[in-house]
């Protein structure tokens, strides 16, 4: 026996969450933490998940689902940057860059992400780090893949452009 | 050759895609109970509901009185109903559709708690105490006692139990959850969330793992079990290396047993007449004395039993203890040992327990439904003037004051006899919004608080069938969030504050308690989206 109902009444919103957090969480943890650092992703991972709980009725079905939340994700990450932000400015310590926290080490890499602009910087991760395609990178831009192609194509350029101006290595 | 920078960047992924952690479901768990900011408390018997829910059957945890002995006013159970076992079902005019007894006398579980005990062993200050969980049913069988077992033990103890004296407490920490249970060949194989894997001291580790383990083996066709975390067999558990056998069993376990536990009856069990008693002890010369006194701290009965071990070993004892009381009342079954040196009573446990009449043995479990002003009843708590609001069409006017004058009355007949086929009330399966809002009541919610309290709020109007319009309180339901205008919004306070104001923003739109009527009919009185 189990604890959950299935089979003949479809699944509850409970079996649903529980779904999508199990199949989900560590791609959702691993997007926080690659923007945010790994000592904030778990609770950004949670706020993300909370949202979607929240909105469990409206959350696409697979496999629209991940692309899904990573637009929560986005947002969630912008906020805690944003506060963090503010923290800091508290804090009086306001570093440069301050809210590009993946650096671990500085790298001429970094630098030239921390120069490009937000919207580029995650169609450019999207692809890179999340590994998604045309279908699911329109999903999670909440645009359609022939756009989000034409978007990752112009953020590669100014990448390089970008990398060739600060001098990146060959 | 060029550098791509692009590529340089897909190989310098801080998390590449084989390092995903695991997904920790206990959080999933407390996201889902966080839904509607409840107590822990609540939040966990709506995780043992869940469970019940397989058999269609919705149950009811009845808070404990705490473990003193009631005085002498008992006067309320005048009946044979002892106030420990009430039931959900509604003051029906039908009690045919009543359930027959599932388990135990009364509709009973139990599950074992930790209680402050100094004598328990030299290591540890709690004792393990096996305590009763009242359920009853409304509408069908429930077929799955030990995971509605597990799901009480993981809810801990009540707030009465907590507040007792000695406290009773739990070592399964807070927010561990019941994944998955199977019960096959005399194991119960138990998948918990990682919460239940928390480390902590070594005693904690050992008396969470003897609280589940004691919890299952009381059931019959269960002798040991198997433990898995997150899905993943446990051999050894915890920070503190416990190896675990093959099931695991009662007698792997003795750490936290008190010198003598009382196994039967459990702590606030109705029983039967006689009194039939068990358990096991460790005391010199195995020598159990036992006493049961009646409401007013009487000595009904008293005697001894030798356990079968003693003196350094532990034996099981069992007696039935005869008994003549008048009416069913609340009586103590206390049970000591008696000091070698001086006479005195020491290693002294006692359960309370409800004693019955011997002509009424077993309880008539058809006969634990509350009359109706023994529910609790928040909308006493609403100043009860009804503001006139003028432009309400006057059918809806009055069926607006109906329902105010009996919300705040907690006048359930009168709530019953307003509403109509097809009222929605819950997104559920229940077929009596009245038992359901008794039960929320009971619960420590406040459905008739808000109902009174909404129905004092704005209204606002949305399109409904033909040339009709629903009349909708709060104002603020029919509205997108951002739109909702700022009296409105601030309405709602104190019933919704800063935190809701949050969440409905996230959401996009309230989704609290609202009261709907149209054309003069009351249509839903409902939470949630």
């Amino acid at each position: 026996m189990t604890i959950v109902r299935s089979g003949a009444r479809g699944a509850t919103p409970e079996e649903t969450f529980r779904g999508l957090f199990a199949q989900h969480y560590g791609a959702v943890h691993a997007y926080c933490s690659r923007r945010i650092g790994r000592d904030d992703a778990a609770d950004a991972a949670s706020e993300v998940f909370t949202v979607s709980w929240r909105k469990i009725r409206r959350v696409p079905r697979e496999p629209e689902t991940l692309p899904w939340l990573y637009g929560v994700a986005r947002n969630v990450v912008a906020n805690h940057r944003r506060s963090r932000v503010r923290r800091e400015r508290l804090d009086r310590r306001v570093a440069e860059h301050a809210d590009y926290v993946w650096r671990e080490e500085a790298t001429g890499l970094d630098s030239v992400l921390a120069a490009l602009r937000d919207d580029d910087r995650e169609v450019l991760m999207l692809v890179a780090w999340e590994g998604l395609g045309p279908e699911d990178l329109g999903r999670a831009l909440g645009c359609s893949a022939s756009t989000a192609t034409v978007r990752l194509h112009r953020a590669r350029s100014r990448l390089s452009a970008t990398w060739d101006e600060l001098g990146g290595p060959r | 050759m060029r550098h791509e920078p692009f590529d340089e960047m897909r190989r310098k992924n801080p998390v590449p895609p084989d390092q995903l952690p695991a997904a920790p479901m206990g959080e999933a768990a407390r996201i889902v109970g966080a839904r509607f900011v409840m107590p822990g408390w609540a939040v966990a018997v709506a995780a043992a509901a869940v469970v019940v829910a397989i058999g269609g059957a919705t149950l009811l945890l009845v808070d404990r009185p705490d473990s003193t002995p009631v005085a002498a006013d008992t006067t309320s159970v005048a009946s044979s109903l002892p106030e420990d076992t009430l039931a959900t079902d509604a003051p029906s005019v039908t009690p045919t559709t009543v359930a027959p007894p599932l388990i135990g006398p009364a509709g009973e579980v139990v599950v074992y708690l930790l209680v402050d005990d100094p004598t328990a062993t030299d290591f540890s200050s709690q004792a393990l105490v096996p305590v009763v969980r009242s359920l009853a049913t409304i509408s069908s069988e429930i077929t799955d006692l030990p995971s509605m077992a597990v799901a009480f033990l993981l809810a801990g103890p009540t707030p009465p139990e907590i507040e007792s004296i000695p406290a009773m407490t739990t070592a399964i920490p807070e927010g561990t959850f019941l994944l998955d249970m199977d019960v096959a060949d005399g194991v119960a194989t138990i998948d918990l969330s990682t919460e239940f894997a928390a480390p902590s001291g070594t005693f904690g580790e050992i008396a969470r793992l003897e609280q589940l383990v004691y919890t299952l083996t009381r059931f019959d066709e269960i002798d040991g079990i198997r433990l898995q975390i997150d899905g993943v067999p446990v051999e050894v558990f915890g920070g503190h290396g416990i190896e675990l056998d093959d099931p695991v069993v009662r007698t792997e376990f003795d750490t936290s047993l008190p010198a003598i536990l009382i196994d039967e009856p459990a702590h606030g069990a109705t029983v039967g007449n006689p009194l039939p008693a068990s358990g096991t002890a460790n005391v010199f010369e195995a020598s159990v004395s036992i006493a049961l006194t009646d409401a007013d701290g009487l000595i009904i009965w008293e005697g001894f039993t030798t356990a079968t071990c003693g003196t350094g070993c532990r034996g099981d004892w069992s007696i039935e203890i005869p008994y003549t009381v008048d009416v069913a009342q609340r009586g103590s079954l206390i049970v000591w040992e008696e000091s070698a040196r001086d006479g005195s009573q020491a290693n002294v446990r006692e359960h309370p327990v409800w004693l019955v009449p011997e002509s009424e043995t077993p309880p008539d479990t058809t006969a634990t439904t509350l009359s109706p002003d023994e529910y609790r009843c928040t909308g006493s708590l609403v100043d009860p003037v009804l503001t006139d609001q003028p432009g309400l069409p006057p059918a809806n006017a009055a069926m607006r004051a109906a329902i105010f004058e009996a919300a705040v009355r907690c006048d359930w007949e009168s709530l019953r006899a307003l509403q109509v086929e097809g009222f929605a009330y819950s997104f559920g399966d229940n077929e009596d919004a009245v038992a359901y809002w008794q039960q929320l009541e009971l619960l420590g919610e406040e459905p008739m608080r808000f109902l009174a309290e909404l129905l004092n709020r704005p209204y606002g109007t949305q399109p409904g069938p033909g040339e009709s319009e629903y009349y909708a309180w709060p104002s603020a339901f029919v509205t997108e969030w951002g739109l909702v205008a700022e009296p409105d919004r601030e309405a709602l306070r104190p019933l919704y504050g800063d935190d809701d104001f949050a969440v409905f923003s996230d959401f996009g739109g309230y989704f609290g308690y609202r009261v709907g009527i149209i054309d003069g009919t009351w249509v839903y009185f409902i939470a949630g989206d």
